[in-house]
């Protein structure tokens, strides 16, 4: 999009300052009339006014006069129209071009508008109702046109990311909620080290400040992903399960328990009699640094629903496909 | 931060420019919004006084009346610049004159046309009211409340020769003008007249005749018939209150004595040699603006060039300032030209001695003296009917009791002075006269 764009600006810039070379060398070759022309745009009345009336000029002009001063007048607008559309070809996003644009086009109808409305104003001619029609439509369109250009060249860019990370801190709140209901949720915050997963919704409270804190909540929820996310295919080595199970089971020690007395016969079951360094390891293990996050697992840390549910003893019942009483 | 405030502030500047336009468009467009903005600037043409707030800004209203010097072409495009801007809250109303024009076909098939003994083909507006006392004296009515026809004012365009076919070619053209002004309540009448004395007669005749009618006479007139009305109003300047005199055929030159009616002087436009006629026309609005009341020094005396592009039989500048005229002399009520003058003559002006003096009425042959002026009004009536028993009120004289009493209504602050303008607006005109003269 931005090559095409950039292309497109380009190429019609470089266009209408050909346009131009042509039209004068035309006209210095006189293989071009423009008397016609300038004799129809001269004579064309809006609102009560010629274009020269309007453009403040003296009305009494000749023909080749005439054609003189439409020549300057038309060299200047497509000249600085095209090498401002160059300049903007060179703008490094797309959204920054169409800024540009907007700008550019809202400032000279705000100049249009205002000039010519002051003509009206300050002129003593009657204005007849028909011509009156016609001025409602010039004023409304014009001035809906550059309201909307200047609105949109300076409309703040709804970032993705942030809209992402409001959504993440609900979803962190909704985490903590769910936390605070749970009966041991006390017991654990008092001792942090014990419970790694206590850590996430403080950490959730800065998300929207620090992306790397957001980045930062992923390996949680991948850890939750790789134990628990497919119930119906449990680890193939069960070591390995059993280490990156580790860290969710030790903050749920009765709940675990619970589950375990009656569901003896499951060989991967979280070990409850982890130790704090044991903790510490898994940590370190299953989480991995912050820099080694892959886009892949970024977008699973996205996902709100992951964050909390882990924390749930029936949900993790039910995620690890053991069947309660 | 920068990007903030740069934003914030363009915001700003295109809501004030937005704030400006639409301001200045209702202005332009609307009436209704263009008087009242006269009359926030100007007061109410009774008690007519410049806001100070509002005279602060750079609006049409205040522009200074040009000074005539040596009645160069300067001098000429000083004043047409000055008429079109102070006449500026007429646009809207010009618009719909010239809508109207271009518009209406057989615009008089609603209004009753009658000959009178001095002129034929009176077109009268249609307006009805009660009759009054006076009316029933006048012979007007039979009894007080009969409903008897009247109008707001006559304005009569005077023709040097009229005969049939041209009469008829004159009274078509002007159709669609009379519909107009017969829609504001102004009967409309083409009159033919060969002099000055014919006309002031007629007018005379007029005014005796049909009071309800004819109680103010506006006049317009072209080439010939222009100078004579120019000269007829130097005879009997009383009987006139609006005047549009266009590109007049003889230069008739400015009375030296003031007059309260308006005059607007129409002229060729873009003519770089001022002939004497002309430069006679500059002294006229020039003399006609010479009043202490607001209005009249602004609006009074206008001169400007006709305008090229319009092809109407009036003027729309014309109409716009007889419609004006008009209603700044029904909201003055019913003053007498005496009580005018009186209060224009109180202050004493270096540039017009002479003026007082004893002066013979050309017309009449008899020696006009110039009122003195008694200050009677009702305000001061009623004072002294409650002090009656007082011997030192008694001996103070009017204008003694006019100067005190405004002083202590203008002490009593809040809009004192306001209330009694509005109950008694002779009292107050009184009042503002002879503070300047004490001033």
């Amino acid at each position: 999009m931005q090559a095409l764009c950039k292309t497109l600006f380009f190429t019609s810039g470089a266009v209408f300052l050909l346009v131009l070379v042509f039209l004068w060398s035309a006209l210095h070759f006189d293989l071009l009339s423009l008397n016609h022309f300038i004799n129809d745009l001269i004579s064309y009345r809006f609102v009560g006014y010629t274009l020269p009336e309007a453009l403040n000029i003296k009305a009494d002009w000749e023909v080749g006069e005439g054609v003189r001063q439409m020549k300057i007048l038309f060299t200047g607008i497509i000249g600085a129209g095209s090498l401002y559309l160059i300049f903007i070809s060179y703008l490094p996003c797309f959204r920054l071009q169409m800024k540009f644009l907007s700008f550019a086009l809202s400032l000279p109808l705000f100049v249009l508008l205002f000039a010519f409305w002051e003509r009206l104003m300050q002129d003593d001619k009657v204005i007849l109702s028909q011509e009156k029609g016609g001025l409602f439509l010039f004023t409304v369109s014009l001035y809906s046109v550059a309201v909307f250009c200047l609105w949109y060249c300076f409309k703040r860019p709804s970032s993705p990311l942030r809209a992402k990370s409001k959504t993440d801190t609900s979803g962190a709140k909704q985490t903590k909620d769910r936390e605070s209901k749970m009966p041991d949720a006390q017991v654990f915050a008092d001792n942090p080290t014990e419970a790694p997963e206590q850590t996430l919704p403080a950490a959730a409270d800065t998300i929207e400040e620090s992306p790397q804190i957001e980045a930062a909540q992923v390996p949680t929820e991948k850890t939750d992903d790789e134990t628990f996310g497919d119930p119906e295919q449990p680890p193939a080595n069960p070591e390995e399960g059993e280490e990156q199970s580790k860290p969710l089971a030790e903050p749920k020690e009765e709940a675990i328990e619970q589950i375990s007395g009656e569901t003896a016969d499951e060989p991967d079951l979280p070990q409850v009699s982890a130790s704090n360094d044991e903790v510490e390891l898994s940590d370190e293990q299953s989480y991995g640094s912050e820099d080694s996050l892959s886009g892949e697992e970024k977008q699973i840390s996205d996902s709100p629903s992951v964050a909390g549910e882990s924390e749930n003893p029936a949900d993790l019942l039910q995620e690890t496909g053991a069947k309660p009483s | 931060m920068i990007r903030k405030i740069f934003t914030r502030l363009l915001a700003l500047i295109v809501f004030l420019l937005t704030i400006y336009l639409m301001q200045g468009a209702s202005y332009r467009m609307i009436e209704k919004y263009a008087k009242f903005r006269l009359h926030m600037a100007w007061g109410q043409p009774e008690s007519g006084k410049i806001n100070p707030i509002l005279s602060k800004l750079p609006l049409d209203h205040f522009r200074s009346p040009p000074q005539v010097a040596d009645a160069s072409f300067d001098d000429f495009s000083q004043e047409d610049e000055y008429a079109r801007k102070i006449m500026s809250f007429a646009r809207p109303l010009r618009d719909r004159y010239s809508d109207y024009c271009l518009s209406q076909n057989d615009s008089l098939s609603s209004y009753e046309i009658v000959d009178l003994e001095m002129a034929r083909a009176l077109v009268k507006p249609g307006l009805r009211r009660p009759a009054t006392a006076l009316d029933v004296e006048r012979g007007l009515a039979r009894r007080i409340g009969m409903p008897i026809e009247h109008s707001r004012g006559l304005v009569i365009f005077l023709e040097t020769e009229l005969t049939r076919p041209v009469y008829q070619e004159r009274f078509a053209r002007l159709e669609n003008t009379f519909g107009f002004l017969l829609s504001h309540g102004l009967a409309c009448l083409l009159l033919e007249v060969s002099d000055s004395n014919e006309l002031s007669t007629l007018l005379e005749q007029l005014k005796s005749n049909h009071p309800n009618l004819a109680e103010k006479l506006f006049v317009c007139a072209q080439g010939e018939s222009a100078s004579i009305l120019l000269e007829a109003f130097k005879q009997a300047p009383g009987l006139f209150h609006g005047l549009v005199v266009d590109s007049p055929a003889r230069a008739v030159v400015a009375p030296q004595r003031n007059f309260h009616a308006w005059i607007l002087s129409l002229c060729p436009p873009h003519q770089d040699q001022l002939i004497s006629r002309q430069r006679e026309l500059l002294r006229w609005a020039s003399k006609a603006r010479e009043s202490h009341f607001l209005y009249p020094s602004r609006l009074g005396g206008l001169l400007m060039f006709k305008s090229p592009s319009e092809k109407l039989s009036l003027s729309s500048h014309a109409v716009a300032f007889l419609l004006e005229c008009m209603d700044y002399f029904e909201r003055m009520g019913p003053i007498s030209e005496q009580e005018l003058l009186a209060l224009d003559s109180l202050v004493p002006d270096p540039s017009l001695s002479g003026i007082f003096g004893p002066e013979t009425d050309p017309v009449h042959g008899v020696e006009v003296s110039e009122a003195e002026p008694n200050f009677e009004c009702r305000v001061i009536s009623e004072y002294r009917m409650m002090h009656a028993d007082n011997v030192d009120i008694a001996g103070v004289s009017n204008r003694e009791l006019v100067l005190r009493l405004g002083a202590s209504f203008e002490a009593m602050g809040g809009d004192a002075l306001d209330q009694v303008a509005l109950k008694d607006p002779l009292f107050y005109r009184y009042y503002l006269s002879l503070k300047e003269i004490t001033d």
